[in-house]
């Protein structure tokens, strides 16, 4: 098998086997799928477009998730004032809702719960709490993808921890 | 005592090492407030995770790469902007013109008496010979200065009636040939 042929079969893999994480990891990052969706395939398009110097393996993932961050990073700096407007709006009143199913009812409620504690959470210390608790990721495989120390994790994971606990006490976020 | 919250908080990861996981969760068994901390943590990761049916369906390869060929065509056929703000662009668009004018519409010039540049350029420039030690910083300034190393700095004042251009900058030129330098 050529290297060429190698680098062919690596991605494909690589799709397989991480897309949907990447996703997931995108999507808690940012709060909107359609935009998670954007930054997942940016992120996979750019490494196609280099795969012949960039590394295999675990370190593709770090390195897609690098990316992801990146991205999601402007989006968040452009988004910042959108977000208010749309925290507003979902917090009113939805006339349809009672005639959905209700496991439905329950399960968009959950994610959106979810989401918005998370979403309330400051960026660089979500990054690190997400990277955590959806990736399951040791504080030395976050430290390597986010390039700071092991401490620094260490830290940010806990702040965000204090943030998300401030957040859900406080009851700007009902938790039934 | 009890470890800090940020402890828990690595012990709650698996992060600690073995001695002080080991202190930590002897610490944990008899203390509530420390229980109730990590209870805190465990809580949260339930929470979080509650969404976990969340974008479980991934788009196939081939998906993948017909959404890049739209991508590109889309890259390809949308022309790169620099948009601005209208009142911006409006303030931009004002100041140019304003400058344009400034620059090359003689405004109030004709009353100007006439103008004296100084401009030493213009004149022929003295030459001064001399002889200098290599290392005396002194002497040399002395003799650029007019040969009086006294005066720390010195004044000349030009007549009061004489009337300068209000455009460009004055120039005063002292130029000294140095003869026989490596």
């Amino acid at each position: 098998m050529s290297d060429g042929e190698f680098r062919e079969s690596a991605f494909a893999e690589l799709f397989d086997v991480f897309y949907s994480d990447l996703l997931r990891v995108a999507f808690r990052i940012c709060g909107r799928r359609e935009v998670a969706e954007e930054l997942c395939q940016e992120a996979f398009l750019r490494y196609y477009e280099r795969r012949d110097k960039l590394p295999v393996g675990e370190e593709a993932r770090f390195w897609l998730i690098r990316v992801v961050k990146n991205l999601a990073f402007n989006y968040e700096k452009r988004q910042g004032r959108e977000r208010e407007a749309y925290r507003v709006y979902s917090h009113q009143p939805r006339e349809n809702a009672e005639n959905d199913g209700e496991s439905l009812v329950l399960t968009e409620e959950s994610k959106q719960q979810v989401r918005e504690a998370l979403l309330s959470v400051p960026y660089k210390l979500r990054v690190a709490l997400i990277l955590k608790e959806y990736a399951g990721y040791q504080y030395a495989d976050i430290a390597r993808i986010l390039h700071i120390s092991e401490n620094n994790v260490k830290i940010r994971v806990f702040r965000a921890r204090q943030h998300l606990s401030n957040v859900l006490s406080k009851g700007d976020i009902y938790v039934p | 005592m009890c470890p800090d919250a940020s402890t828990l908080s690595e012990y709650f990861d698996g992060e600690l090492s073995d001695d002080r996981a080991a202190q930590t969760a002897e610490h944990v068994a008899s203390c509530p407030a420390c229980r109730a901390t990590l209870e805190l943590f465990a809580s949260q990761r339930i929470f979080l995770n509650s969404d976990a049916a969340v974008l479980n369906e991934a788009p196939t390869l081939e998906e993948f790469w017909d959404y890049v060929g739209r991508s590109r065509v889309h890259r390809l056929n949308t022309p790169r902007r620099i948009s601005l703000p209208l009142p911006l662009a409006a303030a931009a668009a004002a100041l140019f013109l304003a400058a344009v004018i400034f620059n090359f519409v003689p405004v109030g010039r004709s009353k100007m008496p006439d103008v004296v540049l100084l401009e030493s350029r213009t004149q022929v420039p003295t030459v001064v010979s001399f002889t200098i030690t290599p290392g005396d910083l002194d002497q040399f300034l002395a003799l650029l200065e007019g040969g009086d190393a006294s005066k720390s700095e010195a004044i000349h004042t030009l007549p009061a009636e004489l009337p300068l251009s209000r455009i460009g900058e004055p120039q005063m030129v002292r130029p000294a040939v140095l003869k026989g330098a490596p």
